[in-house]
C-alpha cells in the first residue's frame, strides 16, 4: 500500500463513528426537523428564563414605587389615596418617556424591522429588532409595575420571541424557519405566562400561524412544554385558577350554559369596538407620547382611589371573583371600572397585553350571568363560578377568533375536566355569534393594519431564492469513498452533492446507498464519487415555483434538494429544505387571508 | 469466502485469454468486443464511451497490477463482466497490469456494483493469488482459484 493510499484511507475510529452515526440516523431518523425540535426546546427554556427575569424586574420596580412586596392589588389597597393616583400617572409618564426617547434614537431601526412577534411571523421576515424590543420591554416594565390595567403576557411573549429571532439570525436560517422559530418563542412566552403548554402552542398555531399542521405544531409544542417545565420549576405546579368541584345539578342547566356562549359572543364585538374606539380617541389627542400614557395612568389612578382592584392585569381579580362570594352589584361595578381602566391603558398606547384583562371581563360577565340565572331559575341551583369559567372561555373565543385555543386555555388554567364538554359548546357558540358581527378579532386587527403596510411595500415577499441555504456540502467527482465517508461523519446531511470544476452539479451521493459498505476498507481508495452518484438526483432552480419545488421532493427521500442557477448550465448555488417550503406554504395561507382582509378594507375605506 | 451471488456473476463473465492488446485503450476495446454479443448489453458503443470517460476521471487500478475499468451506465440491463489475463503486462497509466476485469453496471445497481468491487478489491491484493489467477486458461480454473480463497 503506497503512502498516498494510506493517507486517503479512513481511520478505524472514523469508520466506527460513521457506522454509529448511520445506526443512529436509521433508528432515530435525526434530520433537519429534529434539529428544529432541539432549537425549539432551547427557545422554550431561554424564553421562560427571560420571562422570569421580566417578572423579577417588575416586582423590583413595583417595590420601588409602592414600598410593598405584596401583589399589585394588595399594595394599592395599602397606599394612601394620593399615592394610588400618582403611582400609575408616574408609571405612565415614565413608560411614555421611554417610548419617546427610544423612538427618536432608533427610528432607523424601526423602519427596517419589527418589534411585533406576530408581524414578524405572519407578514415579516422573522427578524425582531433587539433595540426596539428592549425599549418596549422597559416601557412595559414601568406601566405594569405601577398598576396599569394591562397584561404582562405581551412583553413576556415579545421577549421570548426576540430570543427566538436572535437564534434564527445566528443560525442563518431561511425566512420560513426564522418565522417558525419566532412562533416557537411566542408559544413559549404564552406557556410560561399562563402555565399552559397546550394553549400556548395552539394560541400561536391558531392565531398567529393560522394553521394546525404537524410540521409547524411539533416545535411549538416542544417550546411550550420546555417553557412550562422551567416556569413550574421556579414557581411550582398547579393551575393558575383553582376551581372547586364543578358539575351539573340538573340536566336542564345545559340550556343556560349553552346560552352563555351566545350571550358573550354578542357582547364580544362591543368590547372589541370599545377598545378600538378608545385607541382612536387617544390617537386624536395632540399630545406627546409621555402625556398620553400619563393620561391613561391618570384614568387608572383615579379609579384606583376608590377601586384599587382595577390595578394590574386582572389575574388576582379573577381569583377573587371565583373564591369570594361577591354580590351582583360589586361584580358589576368591578366589571365596569375594569373595562374603563383597560380601555384607557390600552388606548393610551401602553405596551402590554389585553389577554388577561379579557379573561377577567369574560369571567365577570359569566358570574353576573350565573347570578341572574340563580335569581330567575333557583330550581336549577346554578353555581356562578361555573358560569364564570364558561364566560371566560366563550369571551376569549369570541374576541380572539380562536375557539380551540380558548377551550384549551380555560382547561389548563383550571385543570377542571368536568367543565370541558360545556366549555366546548360555549366557546364554539361564542366564536360563531361574534364572527357574525365582527370580522376583525383582537389580534387580527393589528395584523391587518401592519399587513397593509407590508403588502404596499412588498418588503418581505418571499420566493424560492429566500429559502436557499448557500454553500451546500460538495465534493469533486473523483473524491474517494474514504473522503465521502469522512464528509458524512462530519456533517448531518444525508446527501453530498458532486460537482465539476465549474461547480456544475453532476449528481448526489446518498448515505443510504453507501451505508451497508462502510465497514469495507478495501473500497476506500478504489471507488470514487462518480461511481456511486445518482446523476438524476432531483434539483430545482430559482425559476421553479414553491409548489413545483415541493413536487420535486416527492421524487426522493431526501429532506433537502440542490438548487442550480438554471436547468441548462446546472451550476450549484445552494440547497433548499422541504420543511422550509412546507412552513412557507402553510404560512402563505394566513398571509393570503390577511391580504384579502386588507384589500377588502381598502376598498371600503373612503378616498 | 466467496458468496453464491458473486460466483453467479463470475460464472456469467466472459473470459479473454490471453489479452493481445498492447495499450490500455486497446485492452479495454478487446474486452468490450467480447461483451458485444451479451444479451444484457443494450448499446456497446455507449458502454465503451462510459468506460473510457470513467478512465479519464481516475483509472481504477489495484497496486498488484489489476485494472478494473468500469462504468455505471444504462447501456447494460444487468451487471456484465469481462475478465482478461495478460501474460505480457499492459501498461495502464504507469502500472503494468496482468489482470483486467471490465465491469458494466446499470445505473440503479449501486449496491451490486459496490458488493462486487469490494469482493474483488479485497481478494486481488495478494501477489500469489494474482499469479494463480493470471495463469488460469479458462473460467473454470479462474473460479477454482477464487473458490480456494
Amino acid at each position: 500500500m503506497d503512502t498516498e493510499e494510506k493517507r486517503q484511507r479512513l481511520s478505524p475510529l472514523l469508520r466506527r463513528l460513521l457506522i454509529l452515526k448511520v445506526w443512529l440516523v436509521e433508528r432515530f431518523r435525526f434530520g433537519e426537523r429534529q434539529v428544529t425540535l432541539v432549537w425549539a426546546a432551547v427557545i422554550g427554556i431561554l424564553g421562560a428564563l427571560a420571562a422570569e427575569c421580566f417578572r423579577r424586574a417588575t416586582d423590583l420596580l413595583h417595590w420601588l414605587f409602592t414600598g410593598s412586596e405584596a401583589s399589585i392589588i394588595t399594595s394599592f389597597e395599602r397606599l394612601p389615596l394620593w399615592q394610588r393616583f400618582l403611582v400609575p400617572v408616574a408609571g405612565g409618564v415614565l413608560a411614555g418617556l421611554t417610548l419617546w426617547i427610544g423612538n427618536r434614537l432608533i427610528a432607523a431601526v424601526r423602519q427596517k424591522s419589527t418589534t411585533d412577534y406576530m408581524e414578524a411571523v405572519v407578514v415579516g421576515n422573522g427578524i425582531i429588532s433587539f433595540r426596539a424590543s428592549l425599549v418596549k420591554t422597559i416601557s412595559a416594565l414601568f406601566s405594569i409595575s405601577t398598576g396599569a390595567s394591562i397584561g404582562r403576557e405581551g412583553p413576556l411573549v415579545q421577549l421570548s420571541s426576540l430570543i427566538a429571532s436572535l437564534i434564527g439570525r445566528l443560525r442563518n436560517s431561511p425566512i420560513p424557519q426564522r418565522r417558525h422559530l419566532v412562533a416557537c418563542g411566542a408559544a413559549a412566552g404564552i406557556a410560561s405566562a399562563y402555565n399552559a403548554p397546550i394553549a400556548g402552542s395552539f394560541f400561536v398555531a391558531e392565531i398567529v400561524l393560522g394553521t394546525i399542521v404537524v410540521e409547524s405544531l411539533g416545535p411549538l409544542i416542544l417550546a411550550s412544554v420546555a417553557a412550562t417545565f422551567v416556569t413550574r420549576a421556579l414557581h411550582g405546579e398547579g393551575p393558575l385558577y383553582q376551581s372547586p368541584d364543578l358539575g351539573l345539578h340538573t340536566r336542564w342547566e345545559i340550556l343556560p350554559l349553552c346560552a352563555i356562549g351566545v350571550f358573550l359572543g354578542l357582547l364580544a364585538p362591543l368590547y372589541l369596538r370599545a377598545l378600538r374606539r378608545t385607541e382612536s380617541l387617544f390617537s386624536k389627542l395632540d399630545l406627546p407620547v409621555p402625556a398620553k400614557l400619563g393620561l391613561g395612568g391618570a384614568v387608572v389612578g383615579l379609579l384606583a382611589m376608590f377601586y384599587p382592584q382595577v390595578c394590574g392585569n386582572g389575574q388576582g381579580l379573577v381569583t377573587s371573583l371565583f373564591h369570594q362570594n361577591w354580590d351582583f352589584y360589586t361584580v358589576l361595578f368591578l366589571l365596569i371600572v375594569k373595562l374603563i381602566a383597560t380601555s384607557a391603558t390600552f388606548g393610551s398606547g401602553a405596551v402590554g397585553g389585553v389577554f388577561t384583562p379579557t379573561l377577567f371581563i369574560g369571567s365577570a360577565i359569566g358570574v353576573l350571568y350565573g347570578q341572574a340565572v340563580l335569581y330567575f331559575a333557583p330550581q336549577l341551583r346554578p353555581d356562578p363560578t361555573m358560569y364564570g369559567l364558561m364566560g371566560m372561555g366563550s369571551f376569549l373565543a369570541a374576541t380572539t377568533g380562536a375557539p380551540l385555543m380558548a377551550i384549551l386555555m380555560v382547561f389548563e388554567l383550571t385543570l377542571s375536566y368536568a367543565i370541558v364538554p360545556f366549555l366546548m359548546v360555549a366557546c364554539v357558540l361564542g366564536y360563531y355569534c361574534s364572527s357574525f358581527f365582527e370580522r376583525r378579532f383582537m389580534y387580527g386587527e393589528s395584523l391587518e393594519r401592519k399587513g397593509a403596510a407590508f403588502f404596499n411595500s412588498q418588503l418581505a415577499e418571499v420566493d424560492l431564492v429566500d429559502l436557499i441555504k448557500r454553500d451546500p456540502l460538495t465534493l469533486p467527482q473523483n473524491a474517494t469513498f474514504a473522503q465521502i465517508a469522512q464528509t458524512f461523519v462530519q456533517h448531518q446531511f444525508q446527501h453530498v452533492y458532486i460537482i465539476d470544476d465549474d461547480r456544475r452539479l453532476l449528481g448526489a451521493v446518498s448515505l443510504h446507498d453507501v451505508k451497508a459498505f462502510l465497514d469495507r476498507p478495501e473500497l476506500e481508495t478504489v471507488v470514487i464519487a462518480a461511481d456511486i452518484m445518482d446523476e438524476n438526483f432531483p434539483r430545482v432552480s430559482p425559476l421553479h415555483s414553491m409548489t413545483d419545488a415541493l413536487k420535486k421532493f416527492s421524487e426522493t427521500r431526501s429532506e433537502r434538494l440542490p438548487v442550480v442557477d438554471n436547468l441548462t448550465s446546472q451550476r450549484l448555488i445552494g440547497s433548499i429544505s422541504k420543511t422550509d417550503i412546507i412552513l412557507h406554504l402553510a404560512g402563505e395561507q394566513s398571509r393570503v387571508e390577511v391580504q384579502r382582509a386588507v384589500s377588502s378594507d381598502l376598498e371600503k375605506a373612503p378616498s | 469466502m466467496i458468496n453464491s451471488q458473486t460466483v453467479a456473476r463470475l460464472r456469467s463473465a466472459v473470459f479473454v485469454n490471453p489479452v493481445r492488446a498492447r495499450t490500455d485503450t486497446e485492452a479495454i476495446d478487446e474486452l468490450l468486443a467480447s461483451l458485444r454479443n451479451q444479451p444484457d448489453v443494450v448499446d456497446a458503443n455507449a458502454l465503451r464511451t462510459a468506460v473510457l470517460q470513467r478512465q479519464k476521471v481516475d483509472p481504477p487500478i489495484l497496486p498488484m497490477g489489476v485494472a478494473f475499468p468500469h462504468a455505471r451506465t444504462d447501456s447494460v440491463r444487468a451487471l456484465v463482466l469481462a475478465i482478461g489475463t495478460c501474460p505480457e503486462p499492459v501498461v495502464f497509466g504507469d502500472t503494468p497490469v496482468r489482470l483486467i476485469l471490465l465491469i458494466g453496471v446499470p445505473k440503479a445497481a449501486i449496491a451490486e456494483y459496490l458488493d462486487l468491487t469490494s469482493f474483488l478489491a479485497r481478494h486481488l491484493r495478494n501477489r500469489p493469488v494474482i499469479d494463480r489467477l493470471t495463469e488460469a486458461t479458462n473460467m473454470s480454473e479462474f473460479l477454482e482459484t477464487f473458490a480456494e480463497l
